[in-house]
Parts: structure tokens; sequence; C-alpha cells
């Protein structure tokens, strides 16, 4: 990708991920850190409303229909989110909604620790 | 989710995922080692009843001790 990014997995039927989408939204909207989306072991039409009803901060959404890749991932469910460095390789992983906490003391140190 | 209960009895829905990825290693010939291979190498050691004791996993097997002292 040649940035890094936070991938967000998320899906329609997860509550967690609607408490989290606010801090998603604003962290998108920033334009600190980009966001894609992992749409996960959800329904197309079920996921696109969703994103129509809560909007959609997602630079890209990668769709994960039946959780396969999600395993390749290490996912245990949703929400999770995982920064990936600049270089593509995983630099942390948040089990559970981001909050505004998590984003300066977990996730934007490691990114000033990993610039060139 | 419980992360303590094993693949078997887990109700977890992630849980379903593996027993099917688990299955469909075992028919592909996979032994043992290589499916528990195959699980660590995504879900770390924690995954694993008797982590190996290396240095990062040194709180898993002796990090009860240090709790142990506050009460």
């Amino acid at each position: 990708m040649g940035q890094p990014y936070l991938l967000n997995v998320f899906a329609s039927w997860c509550p967690s991920c609607r408490v989290e989408h606010p801090v998603i939204s604003e962290l998108a909207r920033s334009g600190r850190l980009k966001v894609i989306g992992f749409n996960y072991k959800d329904q197309r039409e079920d996921a696109l409303r969703w994103l129509q009803q809560f909007g959609d901060p997602y630079a890209q959404i990668l769709v994960d229909a039946d959780g396969r890749a999600g395993i390749d991932l290490g996912v245990y469910g949703a929400p999770e989110s995982f920064l990936i460095g600049a270089d593509g390789k995983v630099l942390h992983k948040h089990v559970g909604p981001v909050t505004a906490e998590v984003i300066e003391q977990e996730l934007l140190p490691l990114l000033q620790g990993a610039q060139p | 989710m419980c992360q303590n209960q094993s693949l078997a009895d887990s109700n977890a829905m992630i849980a379903g995922d593996l027993r099917k990825e688990v299955f469909a290693l075992m028919q592909e010939g996979k032994t043992d080692a290589e499916i528990k291979a195959f699980l660590t190498e995504r879900y770390t050691d924690f995954v694993l009843y008797d982590p190996p004791l290396q240095s990062k996993t040194w709180l898993l097997w002796f990090g009860h001790w240090r709790f142990c002292w506050r009460v």
C-alpha cells in the first residue's frame, strides 16, 4: 500500500461496531490514518444498509463473507482493528471497540516509531 | 467470547469456523504439528494448551505468581 492504515473488522450484526463507529469515522475524517474496512461474515445488502445508515468512513472495503480470510489474519470476531505499517506488516492488533484513547496511546505512537 | 474454552467445547462463532478449518486440514493429510503451526502462526501460542517455554511466553507460565503476591 505504501502507507500505513487501520484495517477495521466490522459487520452489520455487530453491536459494538456501532459503538466504535463514530471514533473510526472521526479518525478517517481527520486524515491522520487511512481506514480500510473488512466486512466480516456479513450479507452484502445488510452491510450496505448499515453503511448507508451510519456512514461509510472507509477508503476501501474488503469483503470476507465466509470468514476464511479472517482466519488467515487471526481474527476472533468483530470489532477488531489491525494497524498495518507502510511495509504491509501488522504493527498492532486491537480486539474490541476502538476508542479515542486507543488511537492516541496504542496506535498513533507506533506510527511515529515506524517512520523511516 | 471465552478464550479459555477448548476448540471442541466453545460456542463462539470463530470456534465453529476453526473446527471446519482444522477438519479440512486433517482431510488434506496435514499432521498434528502442521495444524498446530497453522493455528499458532495466525493466533499465536496463546491457542496452545501447553505453550512452549520461551522468553515471550514466560508470562503465560509464571505470570500468575506475580498476581498471587498482591493477595
